[in-house]
């Protein structure tokens, strides 16, 4: 009797849900399998998600030997570093994104500027603020390695002789007189094989998904037809009405990730006045500009539907100091918030969009979406409590550390 | 007036033109349609079937631009579509993105051939 009274309360629901509200749930959840990557043939090969894996914790790809892709993107902490602003051989200007769920994003970074998953992961490996390595000296250190070595040679086939200093000297990445000094077929095959280095990584990362989280265990519920209010709280499931309709936060932040994808301007205050970021407006320019785009001489499918279309978007006057809305997944583990980290907590993020009081228009041109909730503290509490039902389970604890550590049989071992 | 409004964006929501689009001159007639047929996607790529009718009956010379845009947010699409035309009076326009719910404003520019252009316009609302 006193277990039927339980499951009868447990089933009883705690917040009137209107209809367009649990369908816009149903449309957030869950979160499917990533999008093909026709781009990357070895997308869903698992020996290249060996080598991704590997080389995503390894330090030997920076210039100080020091600093892996892992180093910013911590599996401890929701694959992200818990600063404001990046802190690698350098400080960047902008916050470090989570890994995680990243495959299913049409641009990376904040501003775009890479169009897969595999030329972004080339970027930190080679920018000065970030690993500071060098293309050549990746494909020396895979080459030099012999696990890493056989793992690629059996995904991608043999790598280039890269062992002639004189042919292919320390340093050499493009905007160096090293890279300058390279025969051309040789900066070809470095850009195949670093290409390929690329699409090993996004392989890897392909794998990092936001895990189940107490919303998705809800909205199973809801599908299933035993709606279980309990899995969500009171708290939540307000929060969860007022995101789907008052606040108006679905406008932006909607689909298996809880974001559209794209670009907007929320005239933030910028982290350094007198150097405010161009954001999208130069981020495209820069996809456009690498040999490792879409549809460069290194994707494996050029002219693919996703090759066309990242290769047809438009840069309007009002994507200057537009970025990327970031997914909410997860969001109660990625601190600090926007694309510079301008702040400190999901409270702060709230209390910004519940006035816009700290709002700096740049220029007339900006888009115009937001307007002042102004809810009561009440209210932004279950807009939080909404927020922290995203949290979901981490990844499987061998995706979280290098294969070495974490069981993954290689061919051979380096030791 | 409201329901007639209402009837209109139901109409295009789902996925075609209401009946009696035309240029703002009445010159041309505008149709369209989803391909394949479905409800105007948010934040998918699609591509838009559009057909022109002119009272003159040819179209030969003739040229079409697709746009569309958000005026309350002031911001359009964040790509760059081209119409390719597929027969007389026929176009394709290939992946269109409509990046945002809400209100859409479709322009379907009619560029005649002494470069004169008529502009068909409606509004669709994307949940």
């Amino acid at each position: 009797m006193i277990a039927l009274l339980s499951i009868t309360l447990l089933c009883t629901p705690l917040v009137d849900l209107d209809p367009a509200t649990i369908a816009f749930a149903q449309s957030v959840s869950p979160v499917p399998p990533p999008p093909a990557q026709p781009t990357n043939a070895v997308a869903d090969d698992a020996g290249a998600a060996r080598v991704g894996q590997a080389l995503f914790f390894d330090p030997a790809l920076s210039r100080n030997g020091d600093t892996s892709c892992a180093t910013c993107h911590d599996p401890a902490r929701g694959f992200t570093d818990g600063r404001a602003v990046a802190e690698a051989v350098g400080v960047g200007p902008l916050n470090t994104p989570t890994v995680l769920g990243a495959a299913h994003q049409r641009w990376l970074f904040w501003d775009g500027r890479a169009d897969t998953l595999w030329s972004q992961a080339l970027g930190p490996i080679e920018n000065p603020l970030e690993m500071g390595g060098a293309r050549v000296d990746a494909v020396r250190h895979v080459a030099s390695t012999p696990t890493l070595k056989a793992l690629y040679e059996a995904v991608a086939g043999p790598l280039p002789d890269v062992s002639d200093i004189r042919r292919f000297p320390v340093g050499g990445r493009p905007d160096t007189s090293a890279w300058d000094g390279m025969a051309e077929a040789d900066r070809q095959a470095v850009n195949a094989a670093f290409a390929n280095i690329g699409k090993m990584i996004a392989a890897y990362e392909r794998r990092l998904q936001p895990g189940e989280s107490d919303f998705d265990r809800w909205v199973a519920s809801v599908r299933a037809g035993e709606r279980d209010d309990s899995l969500m709280g009171g708290p939540a499931l307000r929060g969860l009405t007022l995101f789907a309709g008052e606040a108006g936060c679905r406008q932006c932040h909607f689909g298996p990730l809880l974001t559209d994808l794209e670009f907007h301007d929320l005239s933030l205050p910028p982290r350094d006045a007198a150097a405010p970021l161009p954001g999208r407006g130069a981020g495209y320019p820069q996809a456009r500009a690498s040999v490792f785009r879409a549809d460069g001489p290194y994707s494996d499918a050029p002219e693919s539907r996703q090759a066309t279309r990242a290769a047809a978007a438009r840069i309007g006057a009002e994507h200057w100091g537009a970025f990327k809305t970031p997914s909410l997944r997860n969001v109660a583990r990625t601190p600090p918030y926007m694309h510079a980290g301008q702040f400190e907590s999901i409270s702060d993020v709230l209390a910004f969009y519940n006035t816009l009081a700290l709002q700096v228009r740049r220029h007339h041109h900006a888009e115009d979406v937001l307007k002042p909730l102004d809810f009561t503290p009440a209210q932004l509490a279950d807009l939080e409590a909404f927020l922290v039902a995203l949290t979901g389970t981490p990844p499987p604890a061998n995706l979280c550390g290098p294969p070495a550590k974490t069981g993954i049989q290689t061919t051979q071992t380096d030791e | 007036m409201t329901r007639l409004l209402l009837i209109a964006v139901l109409l295009t929501a789902s996925g075609c033109a209401p009946e009696g689009l035309h240029t703002a001159d009445g010159r041309y007639g505008v149709s369209w349609r989803t391909d394949p047929h479905q409800p105007v996607p948010t934040n998918n790529y699609f591509d838009l079937v559009v057909e022109v009718e002119s009272q003159g009956g040819t179209l030969r010379g003739h040229d079409l631009v697709f746009d569309a845009t958000m005026p309350a947010h002031r911001h359009g699409m964040n790509v760059i579509v081209t119409p390719e035309q597929t027969g007389d009076h026929e176009w394709i326009v290939r992946d269109v993105l409509l990046h945002m719910p809400g209100e859409w404003v479709f322009d379907f520019d009619v560029i005649d051939e002494r470069g004169v252009l008529h502009r068909a316009r409606e509004t669709v609302v994307l949940e």
